[in-house]
């Protein structure tokens, strides 16, 4: 939870700077989404059976504010929310453990190919929040870990209306886990499909 | 460049870490080979604490206790105000003090026990008597009684090895528990306990 205040914070502050600094400089953009992430599973344990962690298929949105570097370059600050259900599966069924909120604050980096695509590339943070601490792999608090990224978006064309395909990467580990005896950090990988806007 | 990314992000994906070793462990088995944990299809499971001297309080600590055993949420209970509608009662007897506990050498001033009720052979409710015991000091009784409920309510979660065999004195379930915290060994068995297919079943609600 102190995650998500800090995150709520820190996007109002965001947006209300950002609608602040466009009334400034028409060069500046903003841009919003919703969508869908998915994510590769986060643990891979073994009690008697095969244990697999992860997380059901949850909802994404993002705000960022972007100011353009060149004709086709441009560069922005985007923030990244993700809630969903942590789970766990083996052979008896699936059960859940937490409700999860992501919040990855990044900078971004794009290239215009053609008039309707662009390519980016993210580095930024994935800050975890848990509704459930108590005998779950956050029971020694909610981590952070370096995130980066990259995606496609495509402009439809005549509308503000845009599609971005996103994928990122970071490792995922927690000092619960760790006091239980995993010795390493698991890379988990999200991709995320929004469909986002910008006001003209 | 983008290769290197790419090749690195691949590299690092393939990278799963092991599960840890859970190897220190002792048996959880009942006395005729039971094995028994609180279903998911129940859970929270219902805990009732006698309200007298420091049972709800020691009660909800152990609770809290045994609940962060687990990794996965495996086991959930919530204190419930209903006796009758409970799967775990917890009794209090004889005299304990209200006090907070501390780190006092242990002293054997209570006692405690564990036994369960059946209906059609599956278990309906599990029912445990802590006693303190008088002529001991007030601080020895309090602590003696919140170690017993916490090794009692790990018997009434299904560490139903009442021999306590092949537990040590490190270990909250130890035959007179000399610590008020679970070890590495209780640890790894109730989790193995929960991952493990019982043979003897909770009545349900």
């Amino acid at each position: 939870m102190r995650c998500s205040t800090l995150g709520l914070t820190v996007a109002a502050a965001w947006l209300y700077g950002s609608g602040f600094a466009a009334c400034l400089d028409g060069q500046v953009e903003l841009g919003a989404g919703v969508g869908v992430t998915i994510w590769s599973d986060l643990v891979h344990d073994s009690i008697v059976e095969t244990i697999e962690v992860g997380m059901e298929p949850g909802i994404a949105a993002f705000f960022r504010l972007g100011t353009p570097l060149d004709s086709n370059t441009s560069v922005s600050f985007r923030i990244g929310f993700s809630r969903t259900e942590m789970v766990r599966s083996e052979s008896g069924g699936t059960s859940n453990i937490a409700t999860v909120v992501a919040w990855s604050p990044s900078v971004v980096l794009s290239r215009r190919v053609s008039a309707a695509v662009s390519f980016h590339a993210a580095v930024g943070i994935i800050l975890y929040a848990s509704d459930q601490t108590i005998g779950t792999p956050f029971r020694g608090g909610e981590p952070s870990a370096p995130i980066v990224g990259g995606g496609v978006e495509l402009a439809l064309p005549s509308l503000p209306i845009f599609l971005s395909v996103d994928a990122d990467a970071h490792r995922f580990g927690t000092s619960g886990l760790r006091e239980a005896g995993f010795l390493s950090d698991r890379t988990v990988n999200r991709v995320s499909v929004t469909l986002g806007w910008v006001p003209q | 460049m983008r290769a290197a990314l790419v090749s690195a992000l691949l590299v690092a994906a393939c990278n799963v870490p092991e599960a840890p070793n859970r190897s220190d462990n002792y048996p959880f088995q009942g006395p005729t080979g039971e094995v028994f944990s609180w279903p998911d299809s129940i859970m929270p499971v219902r805990i009732w604490a006698e309200d007298r001297g420091p049972n709800v309080r020691n009660t909800l600590a152990a609770l809290l206790l045994w609940e962060n055993q687990f990794l996965y949420r495996e086991f959930r209970g919530t204190i419930w105000h209903d006796s009758s509608t409970a799967e775990i009662q917890i009794l209090l007897s004889g005299t304990v003090p209200d006090i907070a506990i501390n780190g006092d050498s242990p002293v054997r001033a209570c006692a405690g026990a564990t036994g369960f009720t059946l209906d059609n052979g599956r278990v309906l409710r599990m029912i445990v008597q802590v006693t303190g015991f008088a002529g001991f000091a007030d601080q020895d009784i309090a602590n003696c009684v919140f170690r017993t409920t916490a090794h009692e309510l790990g018997h009434a979660l299904g560490l139903l090895n009442l021999g306590h065999v092949g537990t040590d004195a490190s270990d909250l379930m130890f035959g007179d528990p000399q610590v008020s915290a679970a070890s590495n060994a209780d640890r790894n068995t109730i989790q193995i306990l929960y991952h493990t297919e019982p043979n003897l079943e909770a009545a349900g609600r």
